[in-house]
């Protein structure tokens, strides 16, 4: 395809001068892509429908990348030119004074492309008002149910989470529960606008904490109160106490990212063929929309010392925005048009009981947390040695709030970051 | 020396062999030094430069590539995670070193004292879990300790736990990880100790036993004092390996988001440094002092139990 290239200008131009000027257009370039085993079909796709870049694809162990990026950049060996990020929160490690590796994309990727992403899809990119990548995927939590067992039962699915935590009452006494509550917890304590370290719009590097608001304290009384009823359980959807209570049809309704359906209620939970069901994610009764928390949703980056950045800008647009692409893309894009692509095959697949489960999930989508951000540390983490080390222990969700604030502030202000 | 003044050689031939056996001594040492030398390159290559390298970098901001003086300790020593670190590796080190030295020297001493053909067989398999990589063995324990799917289940309900995260807060991180490092390290130690134990001269082990000692006594009385010595080694190595614990707590994880521990240890302080803030001074800094405190501590033991000298 390369010939192809100097053919065509070589039948245009005439002198010696303007031939070699031609060649250096044409000249293909190489660039060094990281990427995880999942996105290398996609990666691959990019290699051969364009003439004029070359690829070098390596597969990276996702959980390492960072590690290997610090490693490349200390020791000026080979730094690759565009990444996948399976973490959002890589994309504020790697943009740090330490760790300066991300290009800045503002200008370099069109606004009408940005335009078509779904509203917060790429909040995780904007950090200090500059676009370090792209978003790939969205991954906000909905609820799914077990449409005949939940029908059979005579019980309505909930929208807010006080039917919500009124449902897991009535089920307890029935012998049923509602799952886990995706810990470590940050999904159901974010969802009524609590200020867990929250990114200040207009100041670099600033962010709010504050656990002490009744914004908090609700949502950590509800999980407190489900857990002590039984209604949730303590430990993550992966636990095989979990696992196998669904597994055995006692667990009617469960809240989880879009990736669940796919990924985790049909080869997990091995849930038969026509039960499954996806409702809108639950907003509190004061609110008047929901406000739904992420669970993954990678994003592309580049290098910002890379020789050709107007290569790079422009393979991670097209890796997340062409709808050709996309469309057998393994998760939800976070591309409206591609996403729209990529839920024909949804509509009728008969694993789902009702054929709006993808209109459901794209409509949730408009109602995305706008703090599901990157950060330099990880709050999950903190609440994980925080909280869950409490809750084993027999404490509770609401008592821990105070030592977690305290442990992210700590955090906050060891990254860098300014607390409000 | 009365040898060579009673011999009747005149002193040329003395010197001539003085000479010989002085040629074959540095031809001796020579060999030995050769024999030596792939181990020191590496010493030099996988030990000392690396330490030399660290000690330097921790003076530097990486950055700018300048001097730094001790803004990188100053940083390790504000950062709120340290001190809790520095207990919980105390509290490892504490349990897991004591675990270590009891349970190897009485599973050797008991392994000496039966049949050596039993002996041999279980020695095996007490070494079996140590040839398995300790990333391995760790995974193998937190199966081991989800009361879910635990072949001990039933003890582990029986004390009143449903979930692992109930385990591991009952056990309390420093014991499991003791036990995770125990299990993967004392089988190699118990087949030193068995070879150290065998080589024991038998004439002393007979004469304790007409004397009228039994099996017990003669380990503890006989056998025990004659070893000190490799299990205050076998405690210097595994009291520096302690302090930098990093794989039990690093795969944490595995048993579920609620049980990741990534800042328990030291080294893991020193690991999220370099490789989540790009810190390499920090990490160096902290890696220099935990370097240093090993090496002041094994100093301070193998001095106050004179280990060096020679009886």
């Amino acid at each position: 395809m390369r010939i192809h290239g100097r053919g065509a200008l070589g039948g245009v131009v005439a002198g010696g001068l303007m031939l070699a000027a031609g060649a250096a257009v044409a000249e293909e370039i190489t660039l060094n892509v990281w990427s995880d085993p999942v996105r290398l079909t996609m990666f691959d796709l990019y290699d051969k429908t364009h003439d004029n870049v070359k690829l070098n694809v390596t597969t990276i162990d996702p959980a390492g990348l960072v590690a290997k990026i610090q490693l490349g950049m200390q020791s000026k060996s080979e730094v690759p030119d565009v990444i996948f990020m399976n973490d959002i929160g890589y994309a504020a490690q790697l943009s740090t004074r330490r760790s300066n590796y991300l290009l800045d994309l503002t200008g370099k990727v069109p606004q009408s492309v940005l335009d078509e992403f779904y509203p917060n899809a790429n909040s995780p990119c904007y950090i200090n008002g500059k676009l370090l990548c792209l978003r790939n995927d969205i991954a906000h939590d909905v609820v799914w149910y077990d449409k005949p067992l939940m029908e059979s039962l005579g019980l309505e699915v909930p929208t807010t989470w006080e039917e919500f935590q009124a449902l897991g009452d009535a089920l307890v006494e029935k012998g049923y529960s509602l799952g886990s509550p995706i810990v470590p917890f940050q999904a159901f304590l974010v969802t009524a606008g609590c200020d867990m370290v929250m990114p200040v719009a207009g100041k670099d590097d600033t962010v709010k904490i504050d656990l002490t608001t009744e914004k908090c304290l609700k949502p950590a009384r509800l999980i407190d109160h489900m857990i002590a009823k039984g209604s949730l359980a303590k430990v993550d959807p992966f636990d095989p106490s979990v696992v196998e209570q669904v597994k055995s049809g006692k667990v009617p309704l469960l809240i989880g990212p879009t990736w669940f359906g796919e990924y985790v209620i049909k080869p997990t939970y091995e849930m038969a063929p026509g039960k499954l069901a996806v409702a809108l994610p639950l907003r509190w009764e004061d609110q008047e929309q929901p406000l739904t928390w992420s669970w993954g949703g990678g994003v592309y980056g580049g290098w910002k010392d890379t020789k050709h950045p107007e290569a790079v800008a422009d393979l991670i647009t097209w890796m997340a925005s062409d709808v050709a692409n996309q469309t057998n893309a393994v998760t939800l894009p976070a591309h409206r048009p591609s996403a729209l692509a990529w839920g024909e095959r949804l509509k009728s697949d008969p694993f789902y009981a009702s054929p709006d489960a993808f209109d459901v999930q794209v409509k949730a989508a408009e109602y995305s947390h706008p703090g599901y951000t990157s950060l330099r540390f990880s709050v999950e983490e903190a609440i994980v040695k925080i909280v869950s080390a409490n809750i084993a222990k027999g404490g509770t969700v609401e008592a821990s709030l105070p030592a977690l604030q305290t442990e992210l502030v700590n955090l906050a202000k060891l990254n860098g970051y300014t607390v409000e | 020396m009365s040898a060579i003044a009673a011999s009747a050689s005149p002193p040329a031939i003395a010197r001539e062999r003085a000479r010989a056996a002085k040629r074959k001594g540095r031809r001796d040492a020579r060999m030995a030094y050769l024999l030596l030398a792939p181990y020191l390159v590496l010493l030099v290559m996988f030990g000392l430069f690396p330490v030399g390298y660290a000690f330097g970098l921790s003076f530097v901001d990486t950055i700018e590539n300048a001097f730094y003086g001790l803004a990188n300790y100053e940083f390790v020593f504000n950062d709120f995670r340290v001190p809790s670190a520095v207990v919980n590796v105390l509290w490892f080190v504490a349990i897991w070193v004591a675990m270590t030295m009891v349970g190897v020297a009485t599973l050797s001493l008991m392994l000496d004292s039966i049949g050596r053909k039993t002996a041999t067989v279980l020695r095996t398999i007490y070494f079996l879990p140590g040839a398995v990589t300790s990333s391995a063995v760790v995974v193998l324990w937190l199966f081991m300790l989800d009361p879910g799917v635990s072949p001990f289940q039933g003890l582990l309900h029986a004390a009143g736990w449903t979930y692992s995260i109930d385990v591991i807060s009952g056990l309390g991180l420093a014991l499991v990880f003791s036990i995770m490092a125990y299990f993967s390290s004392s089988g190699g130690w118990i087949v030193v100790f068995g070879g150290a134990l065998s080589s024991l001269p038998t004439e002393v082990m007979e004469a304790a036993r007409i004397d009228g000692a039994n099996r017990f006594q003669l380990a503890t009385r006989i056998k025990l004092p004659m070893i000190w010595r490799s299990l205050v080694l076998m405690g210097i190595l595994s009291f520096a390996a302690g302090l930098q614990l990093f794989v039990e707590p690093q795969l944490m994880q595995l048993a579920g988001p609620q049980s990741a521990q990534n800042d328990w240890s030291l080294n893991q302080m020193a690991f999220q440094y370099a490789f989540r803030m790009g810190d390499f001074g920090a990490s160096a800094a902290l890696s220099t002092m935990l370097v240093g405190s090993s090496i002041i501590i094994a100093l301070v033991i193998v001095f106050a139990t004179r280990f060096y000298k020679i009886d």
